[in-house]
């Protein structure tokens, strides 16, 4: 049996029986990079001595009955977020070089619980993109197709999980930046409510929008990972101080009492036929499993794309801001002043959509647009937020596609320069109010790609959408059924 | 108000410390053009007296013992610098 296709908690249990050694279990891995690594081109930098230091470390732990929750499993990392042992480049030529003094809070408790981290994934630049083809590096592909993109901005962590590169990986949300290449991939993938992780050491896109998140090959794996990262963390005032619930626990048998919200507007935002059925199915699905259906409406869904890339790119605008040329990160050379200096380093270090991005960020946020602008669109976050408030008054949990669309092909979003935005609209917002919100497999495209479900639940209840998404996988005949990236 | 000028796209570059090539003041001119003119739908809803949210938590001031703590290290915090002198950050002299 290849170990590198196996579960998370599949080659837990078989660590925990000593069926087979962390150094087995991560060479597998490794040897699987080296056969799919040409096409699949998920990693920007590879640890593998390291992982294979850290399978040694992990099987000494085990044998001394210290073993902790991840010991032993092979886990990589979107390169955003901050490791002391390995460059965190985010995929900008900005920070090429840039070596992190210390390890994300999330990264710690990887470590800490055991994980071996199997290297640094490929993501859009500074996690701003949809199809990872803003990265300054590296472009992932789809594994279940090399000529379809594996969607982003966490297209490395999803290809990574995906083609069997690792067993689970970390990515992050600002507006579907996990959900929608999990979608695409086939993997399960959860943004997690906005203060359930922390966000220490995850370099900043948008500050109020910004969750690390897991993305995995089943529901039961997401869960496992969201409990050994998630609770509070003194280092971001943002993080909330509630217990993490054993997630694990919520995964059992039966919707009975749980109401399913479908949003009637959702119906208007061109979904493609062949994924509105996918949705269609598992909405049956979940009906099976005995939850309840009921319409609801999400009055402010027109507008709530423009508020969001408005304070998105506002919060862009202002966090970019620190890379000057001066503290870390790339520096022009030849300057003879300061201005200059900053100028000449932004213009050189920073790729097409991030400088887009910074463009009109600063304008919404300037002297005499504020108020049109950035303020509308926090007033608009209100609207929106008061909207899913509201619907959950009517129901548990809202269904819906997590993208209109299956994974395109190399370019094609690039014709029109709105389309990849608008394509963002199902899963924007859940980081507009900071609810949680799970991708779960949900069948195939008719082109024979992934198409993900998407659940969202009110703040803190990631417990029903596990809960929910297990009882999906489980009546979902692809989920497991990994595609052969080799064979391409 | 979903008009922008060439003009006006070199005044915010030069605000946000950017240089932009001919071509890119063209393309960003169009680009941005097509995104101010797809938010100005927000003009159509009505939010006078609603409040804006900046944060999908009640966001406020976390307050510690003022207490010291350890932190980065000089040496640390230095090394990423592309130009430092083993105290401080170099920059191209100023005055």
């Amino acid at each position: 049996m290849d170990l590198y296709s196996l579960t998370l908690h599949e080659a837990k249990e078989m660590l925990e029986r000593g069926d087979i050694t962390a150094v087995q279990l991560t060479q597998s891995v490794l040897a699987r990079m080296d056969a799919v690594e040409g096409v699949v081109k998920a990693y920007i930098t590879r640890n593998d001595e390291g992982a294979l230091t850290a399978a040694k470390q992990a099987d000494d732990l085990r044998r001394a009955g210290k073993a902790g929750i991840l010991c032993g499993l092979p886990i990589s990392l979107k390169d955003v977020l901050c490791t002391a042992d390995m460059k965190t480049t985010c995929g900008s030529k900005m920070l090429e070089n840039f070596q992190p003094p210390y390890d994300a809070t999330v990264v710690e408790k990887l470590k800490n619980k055991g994980a071996v981290i199997t290297g640094k994934v490929t993501m859009d630049e500074f996690a701003m993109g949809s199809s990872n083809e803003t990265c300054a590096f590296n472009v992932p592909t789809n594994p279940w197709n090399s000529k379809y993109v594996a969607g982003g901005s966490s297209g490395g962590s999803a290809a990574s999980v995906a083609a069997g590169e690792c067993l689970a990986s970390l990515g992050s949300d600002t507006g579907g930046s996990i959900r929608q290449p999990a979608s695409f991939c086939g993997t399960v993938g959860i943004k997690p409510t906005y203060g359930r992780v922390s966000r220490y050491g995850l370099v900043a896109y948008a500050s109020s929008l910004d969750q690390v998140g897991p993305l995995t090959k089943d529901v039961t794996d997401c869960a496992l990972m969201l409990e050994a990262i998630a609770g509070f963390d003194s280092h971001d005032s943002t993080s909330l101080k509630q217990k993490v619930p054993t997630y694990s626990e919520s995964l059992i048998d039966g919707l009975q009492g749980i109401r399913i919200g479908i949003p009637k507007e959702y119906f208007g935002l061109g979904i493609r036929d062949d994924v509105n059925k996918v949705v269609m199915d598992s909405l049956d699905k979940l009906k099976d499993a005995g939850a309840e259906l009921v319409e609801i409406s999400l009055p402010h869904t027109d507008y709530s794309l423009a508020a969001y890339y408005l304070i998105a790119m506002a919060e862009a605008s202002s966090n970019l801001a620190r890379f000057d040329g001066v503290r870390y990160g790339f520096r022009a050379e030849d300057c003879d002043s300061l201005d200059k200096l900053y100028s000449k380093s932004r213009s050189l270090g920073f790729g097409q959509e991030v400088k887009k991005r910074i463009l009109l960020g600063t304008y919404a946020l300037s002297s005499g647009y504020y108020d049109a602008y950035y303020k509308k669109a926090s007033q608009v976050r209100s609207l929106v937020r008061n909207d899913f408030n509201e619907a959950f008054a009517k129901c548990d949990l809202i269904c819906s596609a997590v993208s209109p669309v299956p994974a395109f092909e190399f370019g094609d979003m690039s014709k029109d320069p709105l389309a990849i935005y608008l394509s963002d609209i199902l899963t924007i917002p859940a980081n507009l109010t900071g609810m949680p919100s799970i991708s779960v497999p949900g069948g195939l495209s008719t082109d024979g790609l992934p198409v993900g479900i998407q659940l969202q639940a009110p703040h803190l209840k990631e417990d029903l959408l596990f809960k929910a998404g297990w009882n999906l996988e489980k009546r979902v005949e692809m989920v497991g059924n990994f595609p052969k990236p080799e064979a391409q | 108000m979903s008009e922008i000028t060439k003009n006006e796209i070199e005044y915010v570059a030069r605000l946000a410390r950017l240089d932009l090539q001919p071509q890119e003041v063209e393309t960003m001119t169009n680009h941005i053009g097509l995104m101010l003119n797809y938010v100005a739908k927000l003009q159509e809803l009505d939010t006078t007296d609603i409040p804006i949210t900046t944060h999908s938590q009640e966001a406020n001031n976390v307050f510690r013992e003022d207490v010291v703590l350890s932190s980065l290290e000089r040496e640390n915090a230095l090394k990423n610098a592309p130009q430092q002198n083993g105290d401080s950050f170099v920059v191209p002299r100023i005055i």
